[in-house]
C-alpha cells in the first residue's frame, strides 16, 4: 500500500512538472529577426529594460514567451533608439533596417553633397525679388542618407520677419531630386513618399 | 504512516503546484507600462481601439474622483465657455469619426449616434459611445479638449488609424497678428489670416498638439515667391 502511495505520488509530481514544462514551451515563440542594411548587433530587451540577448546580423533567432519587448542596435554608425515589438501566440519574423546615426549622417552630408543640393536650390533662389535676403539652411540627410531636408530662410525686405520655406530632397540611382519644392507649410498628405518624420522634424525647435 | 505519507503526498502536490506557479509568473514577462484602453464593439467584423491619449490644456491633472458623468448639454457648458449648442458638438465628432476611422465602419453602418448617457469627462479627455446605425451595436470612442483660454480643440483617436487631429472651434484662435480658421470640421484643412506673422501661426498651431504635416494650411492673400 505505502509502494503504491509513492508511486502514485511520482506519478502526480512527473505529470505536474510535464504540464509545467509543456505549458513553458508552448508560451514560448522563435522569433527571426532579420537584419537589413549592413553588419551590426541587435540586443533584445525585455519591457522594463532587462537584456535577453544579442544578435547579430544578417539575421538571427530568439525564443521568447508572449508578451511585450524592445530592440536596440548596438552600433554608433546606426540609429541607436529602442523599438518595441510584442509577441503573440504564434512564431514571427521581425525585418529590422535601423536608419543611421545623425553623426553618420552628418559625415555623409559632404561639401560635395551640400552643392550637388544647392545646385537644385539655384533656380528658386533666382524667382525672388531679393536673393541677398535668402538663404539655405539646415540641411539633414535623413533614413540612409537617400532623404535630405533642410529651408530657405527668407526676408521679403530688411523689415519684414524671417520666414522658413521647407524643402525635401531625395537621391535616386545618385542623383538629387527636389520632391518637395520650398514651403512654409507642408501637409503630408500631399507627398505621401515622404516620411513625415522628416517634414515635423523641419518644424521642430532647434 | 499511511496517513503521514497521504498527507506528504499532498503537501508534495501542493508545493509542486506553487512553484509552478511562481514559476510562470516570474517568468513572465512583464507587461509594458504603457496604458491603453482597448474596447471591441459587439460582435460586427471591426473594432475601433480608442488609445489612451496625452491630456493637454489647461486642467490640472486630476484624480479618479474627478471623473464625472455629464449629458452632452451639461458637457457643453463645462467645457466650451463660449457656449456652442450640443449638437454642434455631435455632429463634429460624427462628421470626424466618419472621416477618420475604419472603412468598414462606413460600409457597416450609415449613421452614427452619441450617446449622452455614456459620454465620461476625465480632466479634458472625454470617451463616450456611439450608437451604430439603428442597431443595438456600440463603439467607444474618446475626445480630447484643449483649452487653452484661446481655443477648444479636440482630438480624437481612432482604432488601427494614425492619429488624427480633428479641430474644432479654432476660429476662437484670434490674436492680434493672426487667426486660424478651420472651415470644414470634417477635413485637417486650415485657412491661417495674417498680414506677416505665418511662422507664429504655425508655432501657435504646433503649441497647441497639431503637427503641422497633418494639416493642410492655407494662408489667405499670400503667394509663394518661390513657385
Amino acid at each position: 500500500m505505502k509502494k503504491r502511495i509513492i508511486l502514485l505520488a511520482i506519478i502526480a509530481f512527473i505529470v505536474l512538472v510535464g504540464i509545467f514544462t509543456l505549458s513553458y514551451v508552448t508560451s514560448h515563440h522563435t522569433i527571426t529577426f532579420i537584419l537589413k542594411g549592413g553588419t551590426y548587433k541587435v540586443k533584445i530587451f525585455t519591457a522594463d529594460n532587462k537584456q535577453l540577448t544579442e544578435l547579430s546580423s544578417p539575421s538571427g533567432k530568439a525564443w521568447l514567451q508572449k508578451g511585450e519587448y524592445r530592440y536596440a542596435v548596438s552600433d554608433t554608425k546606426y540609429d541607436t533608439s529602442a523599438h518595441s515589438f510584442s509577441i503573440d501566440d504564434k512564431d514571427k519574423t521581425i525585418t529590422i533596417d535601423p536608419a543611421y546615426s545623425a553623426q553618420y549622417l552628418s559625415e555623409l552630408l559632404t561639401d560635395s553633397e551640400r552643392l550637388k543640393i544647392n545646385a537644385l536650390l539655384t533656380p528658386y533662389l533666382s524667382k525672388i525679388n531679393t536673393p541677398a535676403l535668402a538663404s539655405i539652411d539646415r540641411i539633414q540627410l535623413y533614413s540612409h542618407g537617400e532623404w535630405a531636408a533642410g529651408m530657405l530662410s527668407y526676408q521679403a525686405s530688411r523689415r519684414d520677419t524671417v520666414e522658413y520655406y521647407r524643402f525635401v530632397l531625395h537621391k535616386d540611382d545618385n542623383v538629387w531630386k527636389l520632391v518637395v519644392p520650398p514651403q512654409i507649410a507642408i501637409y503630408g498628405a500631399s507627398y505621401p513618399s515622404v516620411p513625415v518624420s522628416i517634414i515635423d522634424n523641419l518644424y521642430a525647435k532647434n | 504512516m499511511r496517513r503521514n505519507t497521504i498527507l506528504a503526498t499532498i503537501g508534495l502536490l501542493i508545493a509542486t503546484v506553487v512553484v509552478i506557479i511562481g514559476a510562470s509568473f516570474l517568468l513572465s514577462p512583464k507587461p509594458n507600462t504603457q496604458t491603453s484602453m482597448t474596447d471591441q464593439d459587439t460582435g460586427e467584423n471591426f473594432d475601433i481601439t480608442v488609445n489612451n491619449i496625452k491630456t493637454g490644456g489647461d486642467t490640472p491633472e486630476g484624480t479618479s474622483g474627478l471623473r464625472v458623468i455629464f449629458g452632452i448639454e451639461k458637457f457643453m457648458n463645462a467645457v466650451y465657455k463660449d457656449g456652442p449648442t450640443s449638437s454642434d458638438f455631435a455632429t463634429d465628432v460624427r462628421n470626424a469619426i466618419y472621416k477618420y476611422s475604419d472603412i468598414r465602419l462606413h460600409n457597416s453602418f450609415t449613421s452614427i449616434t452619441l450617446r449622452p448617457q455614456n459620454l465620461v469627462i476625465s480632466k479634458s479627455l472625454i470617451t463616450g459611445q456611439l450608437r451604430l446605425g439603428q442597431s443595438d451595436k456600440f463603439a467607444d470612442f474618446s475626445v480630447q479638449i484643449f483649452a487653452d483660454g484661446k481655443s477648444s480643440i479636440t482630438k480624437i483617436t481612432a482604432s488601427g488609424q494614425k492619429d488624427f487631429y480633428y479641430i474644432g472651434r479654432l476660429n476662437a484662435l484670434n490674436t492680434t497678428l493672426y487667426s486660424a480658421q478651420q472651415d470644414d470640421y470634417s477635413i485637417p484643412s486650415v485657412t491661417i489670416n495674417t498680414f506677416a506673422y505665418r511662422e507664429a501661426a504655425l508655432e501657435s498651431l504646433k503649441d497647441l498638439g497639431y503637427p503641422i504635416s497633418d494639416l493642410n494650411i492655407k494662408f489667405t492673400g499670400y503667394t509663394n515667391p518661390f513657385l
